[in-house]
């Protein structure tokens, strides 16, 4: 009889010959994997493909029509271009701040007024008479401009209710109005129309202030709309 | 018979098979080449690409964890194979408005972007394929299909025709939250109280989105097309 | 050692009863905790399958929606109860056919107990809902080289002893075991290899899901109920294997065959064509080696039909084998590509068809093999003959009821789901009745296991009989059970319990 086989050494050989034939299989596997180790194509990448090679033939077409020495011998001619534009000189304060005409009103406050304004604006004036009295008493339909506290207050008031009119409720010398008319706008005058009527009507009839200049009538041409209300003027 | 002989004949037989039904078709499917369309069979240039847009990845892990591959399926066979196929809005829909019949069996790049292909154990409920299209076009054509999709999730049997299904209720992919000043667009139509409303977790959204992302009833290039002409007529 | 080669029947007995002794506590421990995940399965499953027809029933719960409590509950039954019994099989028959004492018990348990720990993390993975969505390998995807490690330390011993056993014929049970010890690995390491680590494509992935799940079946657990039932069949009934020559077919047609099969579930799935078809040709031709090792061992058996009767080991164990017979014509019927096919591959006939190899088949072979090795490792003897005959005759209605879900509810539901022309709802209440008769084979199953869990816990508390005679079903000759003698060391060369 042969000796048994049952010695360590065999033991332990066949433990690792059981672990060899176990793993057998997963190691041929994990070579297939090795060498199979293509990158995985994403079909979103595939279909990108299309896109990208009509990207390249666009830019081959336009660096052949546009070579760098092109570009490189225009720029002289573009900086030369943007150096002759002069940017535009700042020269009013109203161009970067708002609301600096009226400054520019107040500070002209007690300059002399113009004779010849005040003969425009007389002339001018006719029209507002038909309202507001030939003295600037108010009427049945209008009310006074004489002594009237809004006729000497912000000049913005009366250039806004000359363009939109006015219209609801306003208290004049602690007497309340209310006219169902209300103002017409008088946007169809110039701007200096209005200036003149304007300094001419803050110089009579017992008032005094300021002179009126088209150059504060123009940048408030933008208002347009609805007649305005006494809530919407600044109180005087 | 000696354990030597014992070990190659069991390698034989298995590696054999693990080969064949196993290895090289793996291996061969993982490296599969993009369809080209052709310009006179298809129309267009370019590759097949049945683009699917919601939050696949995510929605089909929540479908994998909640087990809806039991009893739902999510493969057209072709005719030999089952009869899937002639269902009027299994495969796609038999009267679509703008394309006519788009019914189409299940090809190989419908599972794309996902990690395991839920074909499905049982069709204990209805075949999924076309679940986006079928909410989209037929069951909610006038209203939100992810609000239809919630309520029948959270309750299956609350629609009449549906009073038989035994589809569980995922209530649980729900969440009752206060009311912060208004209501919150993704709040359910009913549930929650004057000051609660019924809102999806974020698993609901993401199984939503995944549902409403099945749709492949998209048209096939030629390459891929085994249906015969059809007659005129 | 001793110069003459064939041992007398004492020193035999001798060496057969020191093998015991030393297998005693993996063995018991494998078959305990074995019985425990089949109660644990057991209960799922009721809950699973009430969930099919009812679907308000225990709905609150999120661990227990229907899609995690099925999961739970097979692979529970799978990896927690049939790989438990298998090891408990596997180390005790290949350390008797190979006439080795077990010298590794200590490493043995401390696996077992991590298979289990990886086991129980699985299960409550897959109810929190971490599962991964691949049936059969729903366990969260960090449990599978756990379970690969400790199922290595737990058989490679059984490998060694095969290695250095004494010269001599080897037994057919020694083969199968070694082949399904060897099986295994192989088919986990792929399918885990290749859906967990490597990137692949979705459909593959799918279709190598399913032939895994068949190779555990038929290349796991076949071969362990079959290398279990070649043993005890001649051994109860006193009779050699009725041809040896065709034990052998049966084993290398499993070998041949079993590889193929398990893609017939992917039939009309774009993979390659030829996959699905192989598989349906493959497991409709696993009839052939079904049919061969049933014939041998019923042959064998049935030449001593009151060993039949009387032995509780014999009776599960041809009532498993039959039932191998049954679940052969079963995966022909159910899997022709022509007819059938198409009407069972998405019907419960799965279901009934797993629970017909994996209970049927395979768990009453184990029940076998524990009724016999039981009162060998422990030395005492079942208590109740009344017990065993309740675990019996309870199972066989339970699983009748899941033969006819196989049979039967696959094809109805089939054609019930191939019928386009009616509304869907028809075919979806058609399985409802199928449903309940499942859920009903569930609760005799329980009802039997609840008689089955009672014996062995008192078996393992070691408060079984003590005698030297077999506790059998039907008493020979109105003898006392305790026999004449009653003497407690039942390991005397002539008593029929000694081998």
């Amino acid at each position: 009889m042969e000796p048994s086989r049952d010695t360590p050494l065999v033991r332990f050989g066949a433990f690792w010959l059981a672990l060899g034939i176990f793993l057998i299989f997963a190691l041929i596997l994990a070579l297939f994997g090795w060498f199979n180790n293509t990158p995985q194509t994403d079909l979103e990448a595939d279909a990108a493909k299309v896109r990208y090679e009509t990207k390249a033939k666009v830019d081959a077409a336009q660096a052949a029509n546009l070579t760098p020495e092109a570009i490189v011998a225009a720029i002289p001619l573009i900086a030369k271009e943007l150096a002759a534009t002069k940017p535009v000189a700042v020269e009013k304060p109203e161009q970067l701040i708002p609301g600096a005409h009226l400054e520019a009103g107040a500070a002209a406050s007690n300059e002399p007024i113009d004779p010849a304004v005040m003969e425009r604006g007389k002339a001018q004036f006719l029209v507002c008479s038909a309202c507001h009295g030939q003295q600037g008493e108010g009427g049945p339909i209008a009310p006074p401009l004489a002594g009237s506290e809004w006729v000497s207050g912000p000049i913005d008031n009366l250039v806004r209710i000359q363009l939109r009119g006015l219209k609801g409720p306003i208290t004049v010398k602690g007497t309340e109005y209310n006219f169902p008319a209300g103002m017409t706008p008088m946007s169809y005058q110039t701007d200096q129309q209005i200036a003149d009527v304007l300094t001419y009507v803050r110089n009579s009839f017992g008032n005094k202030g300021s002179a009126v200049k088209p150059e504060q009538v123009t940048p408030l041409r933008g208002e347009v709309g609805q007649p305005l209300t006494v809530d919407q003027l600044t109180k005087p | 018979m000696s354990l030597r002989t014992f070990i190659l004949g069991l390698s034989a037989s298995f590696g054999i098979a693990w080969l064949a039904v196993i290895v090289v078709p793996y291996f061969k499917m993982r490296d599969m080449a993009p369809i080209q369309l052709s310009e006179e069979a298809d129309g267009k240039t370019g590759i097949f690409y049945p683009k699917r847009t919601g939050r696949v990845a995510d929605g089909a892990l929540v479908y994998a964890e909640n087990g809806c591959y039991l009893c739902h399926t999510q493969v057209i066979r072709p005719t030999y194979a089952g009869n899937d196929l002639y269902r009027a809005d299994w495969a796609g829909l038999k009267e679509d408005a703008d394309r006519g019949d788009t019914r189409r069996e299940t090809n190989a790049f419908d599972f794309t972007y996902e990690k395991f292909a839920q074909i499905g154990v049982t069709r204990l409920g209805p075949d999924l394929s076309n679940i986006g299209r079928r909410v989209e076009s037929l069951y909610a054509p006038k209203a939100d299909p992810a609000k239809w999709l919630y309520a029948h999730l959270y309750n299956p049997r609350y629609r009449p025709e549906l009073r038989a299904s035994a589809c569980p209720s995922y209530r649980f992919l729900f969440v009752e939250q206060t009311i912060k000043g208004s209501r919150s667009v993704d709040a359910l139509p009913f549930g929650g109280t004057e000051t609660t409303e019924l809102v999806p977790t974020s698993e609901a959204k993401a199984l939503i989105s995944y549902l409403l992302s099945l749709k492949k009833d998209q048209a096939v290039p030629a390459a891929l097309n085994f249906s015969p002409a059809k007659k005129d007529g | 050692m001793s110069s003459d080669s064939i041992p007398t029947p004492t020193q035999d007995a001798l060496l057969r009863s020191s093998i015991d002794r030393s297998l005693r506590h993996p063995v018991m421990f494998f078959m305990t905790s074995g019985a425990a995940w089949l109660a644990v399965s057991i209960i799922l499953g009721i809950i699973s399958s009430a969930k099919v027809h009812s679907p308000h029933f225990l709905d609150g719960c999120a661990w227990l929606t229907y899609g995690r409590v099925f999961p739970a509950h097979i692979n529970a039954l799978v990896y927690g109860w049939g790989f438990q019994a298998a090891f408990a099989v596997i180390i005790w028959l290949m350390a008797r056919l190979s006439r080795q004492e077990c010298r590794s018990a200590g490493i043995i348990l401390t696996a077992g107990h991590i298979w289990n720990l990886a086991v129980s993390m699985g299960v409550i993975g897959v109810l929190s809902g971490n599962g991964t969505g691949m049936p059969w390998m729903e366990f969260p995807s960090f449990t599978w080289p756990v379970l690969l490690a400790s199922y290595f330390m737990i058989v490679v011993w059984s490998f060694i002893q095969f290695r250095v056993r004494p010269e001599g014929h080897v037994y057919i049970s020694q083969w199968y075991i070694l082949a399904a010890m060897v099986w295994f690995p192989w088919i986990f390491l792929t399918a885990n290899l290749l859906l967990n680590c490597f990137p692949g494509h979705p459909l593959m992935g799918a279709g190598i899901n399913a032939w895994y799940k068949s190779g555990l079946i038929f290349l796991f657990f076949t071969p362990v109920g079959l290398g279990t039932a070649y043993y005890l069949a001649p051994k109860v009934s006193g009779r050699p294997i009725h041809s040896y020559s065709l034990a052998k077919l049966g084993f290398w047609s499993l070998a041949i065959i079993g590889p193929w099969a398990g893609m017939q579930k992917l039939a009309g799935v774009p993979i390659p064509y030829f996959l699905p078809y192989f598989g349906a040709a493959a497991t409709v031709m696993m009839f052939i080696p079904a049919a061969c090792a049933g014939a041998n061992i019923l042959r064998t058996a049935f030449f001593s039909k009151d060993a039949v009767a009387e032995s509780p080991s014999l009776r599960f164990s041809i009532a498993g084998v039959i039932s191998l017979v049954v679940m052969g014509a079963a995966a022909l019927i159910l899997n022709l590509p022509g007819s059938t096919l198409k009407l069972t591959q998405f019907s419960i006939a799965g279901y009934g068809f797993e629970l017909l190899a994996l209970y049927a088949f395979f768990s009453f072979v184990m029940f076998g093999a524990i009724y016999f090795i039981v009162p060998r490792i422990t030395r005492r003897e079942w208590l109740s003959r009344r017990l065993i005959t309740m675990h019996f005759f309870f199972s066989i209605y339970g699983i009748m009821a899941v033969a006819v879900v196989a049979l039967f509810a696959g094809l109805e539901q089939g054609s019930a789901q191939e019928s386009w022309q009616l509304p869907w709802m028809n075919a979806a209440v058609t399985t409802r009745p199928y449903a309940w008769f499942a859920t009903i084979a569930w609760c005799f199953i329980l009802f039997s296991n609840l008689f089955f869990f009672l014996h062995l816990t008192l078996m393992w508390l070691r408060l079984g009989r003590r005698s030297s005679h077999p506790t059998l079903l039907i008493s020979s000759h109105g003898s006392s059970p305790h026999g004449s003698e009653g003497d407690i060391d039942n390991t005397g060369a002539d008593h029929a319990a000694a081998h």
